[in-house]
C-alpha cells in the first residue's frame, strides 16, 4: 500500500509518470498523511504494485 | 915358401883370366858331319842359324831338323811332311803370353760347334761350352754384317738396322713364311696387301673403312687377308687406341643406317644438300638441322610430348597444341636465380632465409606466423592498428612524443530510466520523454539528462536524479567522500511544459554522494516553481 499522485487510470502506459509519495518515515496511517489530508484531489492510497519507472515525491 | 905360394896363385889366376878372355875355338871339319849315338853338351848347343826361313842342303834327308831364324827370332823345325815350320810364335825370345804347354793347347782347341735351341755351344775336349745365342731379335751373335746389309739371297737382305729388305719389284714382292705359311706383299690400288699364297679372292660386298693420312675416313678396297672371317663389327682405324664399334650398322649411299635388331627395322642418319636428317624406319623426319635451325619433328597425330630423363626420373612434358614461342626459350636461369634477381638478392640462401632477410625477421616460423607476429597486440613499434578495444580511443597522454595508447572513450544515449525524486507539492505528470546522453573522453565524463513531462508539477523546490545505468563511476575529490558531499557542479534549467517558457527561479546543484553515501545522484535546488521540463548537464571525472 502506498500513496500515489493520481493519474488517469485509463492511461497507464509506461511512459506515463507514476509518482509515489515517500512515506518512509511516516509512522501514522497513510490516510493521515498530509498529502492525503491537504490534497485529496491529487493523491490517493492504493495497493497497486509500484512500477519500476516510478518517480518519487517528498511531499512538503 | 909363402912367397912362392903367392906367386903360384897369381900365375894360375892370370892363366884363368887369359883363358876366358879368348873367343871360343871349335875344331873345323870338312866331312858332311858326325853321326853319333848320343850328344851331351855341357855348355852351349848351337843350332844352325839363318836370317829368315832356314834351308837344308840335300833335301833328301829324312831326319827332322831344327834351325833358328835369328833375324825373325823364330825357332823352326823341319819335317818331311811340312818342311820348315815355326815352333814358337812371332816375337821371339819366349816373350809370348802363350806359355801353355803344347798338350794343353791341343786340349783347348775347339773340336766342334753345335746348336741347341737358340744357343750355340763349342765342344772342347769333351766339354760343352756356351758361345752365343742365335735367336731372332736378340742376335747376340755377329754372323751378319753390322754395317751395310747382308744378303741372304739375291733378293733378300738383312740390313744393319736388323730389318729385312726385299729387293723384288714393287708390285710383286717376295714371298716370306710365318709358321710355315707363305705370304707375300703385293701393291694393289696404291696400298700394300699382305696375301697368303693360298688366300681367296676378296669378293665381299662390304669393305672396311680406314682413317687415311688426311684424317678422313676412306673406304678400303680390300679386307686384310689372313686369319678367320672378316671382323664386321669394327671399323678399322689406324692409330686407334680403342675399338670404334657402332654395333650392327650399315652404310649405304649417303646414309648411315642404324639397325634395330629386336624390331627388325632401320633408322638412318644422313646429310643431304646441306641438311642433316635423322629419320625413323618409315622415313619420317625426327630431327632436321637446316639452315642453322634445328627442327624437332614430333608425332603430328596427337599432341606432342617431350620426354626428359634423369638418372632417377622420367618426365613427360606436353607441348602446346598450337604454334607459339616457348616462354623459356632464352631463359636458362634457374628458378632460384630468377627469384634472387627479382629480390635483388646476392645470397644463395633458401627462399625462407631470403624472406626472413627481406622482413628483417630473425624468427624461422612460417610466413603466416611471422605476419601474425608483426600484428600482435604487444607490437606497437611498427604501425597503428585499425582495430581498437571497446570504448577506447588512441591518444598520447604523456608530455612527450610517444606511441598512442588506448584511452577510454564513450558516446552513448538512450531513455533515462534512473530514479527521479521531486521535492514539493506536486510532481510533474503525464506522458514522459526522459532521455540522457553521455560522452566520455579519457577520464572526463559529460552527462546530460532531459526530463520532459506532459504536465507541470506544482510548488517544487528540488529534484534528485540517479546516474543513468552504465555511467562511469565518479572519482571522489579529496575531502568530498562522505555522504551528501557535493563533488561536481551541475547546470540545471527548468521550463514549463505548457508554453516552453524558461522558469526564472534560480537553480543550483551538484553531483554528489547520496544521502547515505553508497551511491551518487544529482541534486538540483531551485525556488518554488511548477516545472514540466528539466535539463541537467554535469561534467565529472572518473578513474
Amino acid at each position: 500500500m502506498h500513496i500515489r499522485q493520481k493519474i488517469d487510470v485509463t492511461n497507464k502506459a509506461s511512459e506515463i509518470a507514476y509518482t509515489v509519495v515517500i512515506t518512509t518515515d511516516w509512522t501514522l496511517p497513510l490516510n493521515e498523511h498530509p498529502s492525503i489530508l491537504e490534497h485529496p484531489d491529487l493523491f490517493e492510497i492504493t495497493e497497486d504494485e509500484i512500477p519500476d519507472n516510478a518517480q518519487f515525491l517528498k511531499y512538503n | 915358401m909363402a912367397k912362392y905360394k903367392y906367386i903360384l896363385t897369381l900365375i894360375i889366376t892370370l892363366c884363368a883370366v887369359t883363358t876366358f878372355a879368348q873367343p871360343a875355338q871349335y875344331t873345323p871339319m870338312t866331312a858332311a858331319g858326325y853321326q853319333m849315338k848320343r850328344l851331351k853338351v855341357d855348355s852351349t848347343l848351337h843350332l844352325p842359324s839363318f836370317c829368315g826361313v832356314p834351308t837344308i842342303r840335300g833335301s833328301v834327308a829324312k831326319e827332322g831338323a831344327l834351325a833358328i831364324d835369328t833375324c825373325g827370332g823364330l825357332l823352326y823345325m823341319w819335317t818331311r811332311t811340312a818342311g820348315w815350320d815355326t815352333v814358337n810364335t812371332s816375337g821371339g825370345g819366349g816373350s809370348s803370353t802363350d806359355t801353355t804347354s803344347l798338350s794343353n793347347r791341343i786340349n783347348l782347341k775347339i773340336d766342334s760347334l753345335k746348336r741347341s735351341n737358340d744357343s750355340v755351344y763349342a765342344w772342347i775336349n769333351g766339354t760343352r761350352v756356351f758361345q752365343f745365342t742365335d735367336s731372332v731379335g736378340s742376335g747376340g751373335g755377329d754372323f751378319w754384317k753390322t754395317s751395310d746389309f747382308t744378303s741372304l739371297t739375291n733378293n733378300v737382305q738383312i740390313r744393319s738396322d736388323n730389318s729385312i729388305q726385299f729387293a723384288g719389284i714393287d708390285d710383286e714382292l717376295k714371298t716370306f713364311a710365318i709358321n710355315a705359311v707363305d705370304y707375300n706383299f703385293s701393291l694393289q690400288g696404291g696400298a700394300y696387301k699382305i696375301e697368303g699364297l693360298n688366300s681367296q679372292i676378296d669378293t665381299s660386298f662390304y669393305k672396311p673403312l680406314v682413317i687415311g693420312t688426311d684424317n678422313n675416313i676412306q673406304r678400303f678396297p680390300y679386307w686384310v687377308g689372313g686369319g678367320g672371317a672378316n671382323d664386321t663389327t669394327k671399323v678399322p682405324y689406324t692409330g686407334a687406341t680403342k675399338d670404334v664399334n657402332i654395333g650392327t650398322h650399315d652404310l649405304f649411299t649417303n646414309k648411315v643406317y642404324l639397325y634395330d635388331e629386336p624390331n627388325d627395322n632401320y633408322g638412318s642418319i644422313h646429310y643431304t644438300d646441306g641438311d642433316f636428317h635423322v629419320e625413323d624406319a618409315d622415313n619420317h623426319k625426327l630431327l632436321v638441322i637446316e639452315d642453322g635451325f634445328m627442327q624437332l619433328h614430333l608425332n603430328d597425330t596427337i599432341q606432342s610430348n617431350i620426354f626428359t630423363t634423369s638418372l632417377t626420373q622420367t618426365r613427360n612434358h606436353t607441348l602446346p597444341n598450337a604454334s607459339g614461342t616457348f616462354a623459356l626459350t632464352s631463359d636458362t636461369i634457374s628458378l632460384s636465380n630468377r627469384i634472387n634477381t627479382k629480390l635483388n638478392a646476392t645470397d644463395t640462401a633458401s627462399l625462407s632465409n631470403r624472406i626472413n632477410s627481406k622482413l628483417s625477421s630473425s624468427d624461422t616460423a612460417s610466413l603466416s606466423n611471422r605476419i601474425n607476429g608483426k600484428l600482435t597486440i604487444g607490437d606497437t613499434t611498427v604501425f597503428q592498428r585499425k582495430s581498437l578495444s571497446a570504448n577506447t580511443i588512441m591518444a598520447n597522454n604523456t608530455s612527450a612524443t610517444a606511441n598512442a595508447t588506448a584511452q577510454q572513450f564513450r558516446d552513448t544515449s538512450g531513455v533515462y530510466s534512473g530514479t527521479i525524486t521531486w521535492t514539493g507539492t506536486t510532481a510533474p505528470s503525464g506522458a514522459t520523454t526522459h532521455t540522457y546522453r553521455l560522452t566520455q573522453v579519457g577520464k572526463c565524463v559529460t552527462l546530460h539528462i532531459a526530463l520532459v513531462y506532459a504536465s507541470n508539477g506544482a510548488a517544487l523546490t528540488a529534484v534528485t536524479l540517479t546516474l543513468p545505468s552504465g555511467a562511469p563511476t565518479p572519482v571522489q575529490p579529496t575531502g568530498l567522500t562522505s555522504a551528501s558531499s557535493n563533488m561536481y557542479p551541475v547546470n540545471g534549467q527548468l521550463a514549463s511544459s505548457a508554453n516552453n517558457s524558461i522558469l526564472s527561479a534560480a537553480s543550483r546543484g551538484f553531483l554528489r554522494n547520496n544521502a547515505v553515501g553508497n551511491a551518487f545522484d544529482i541534486l538540483l535546488n531551485f525556488g518554488s516553481i511548477a516545472p514540466g521540463q528539466l535539463g541537467v548537464t554535469v561534467q565529472y571525472w572518473t578513474n
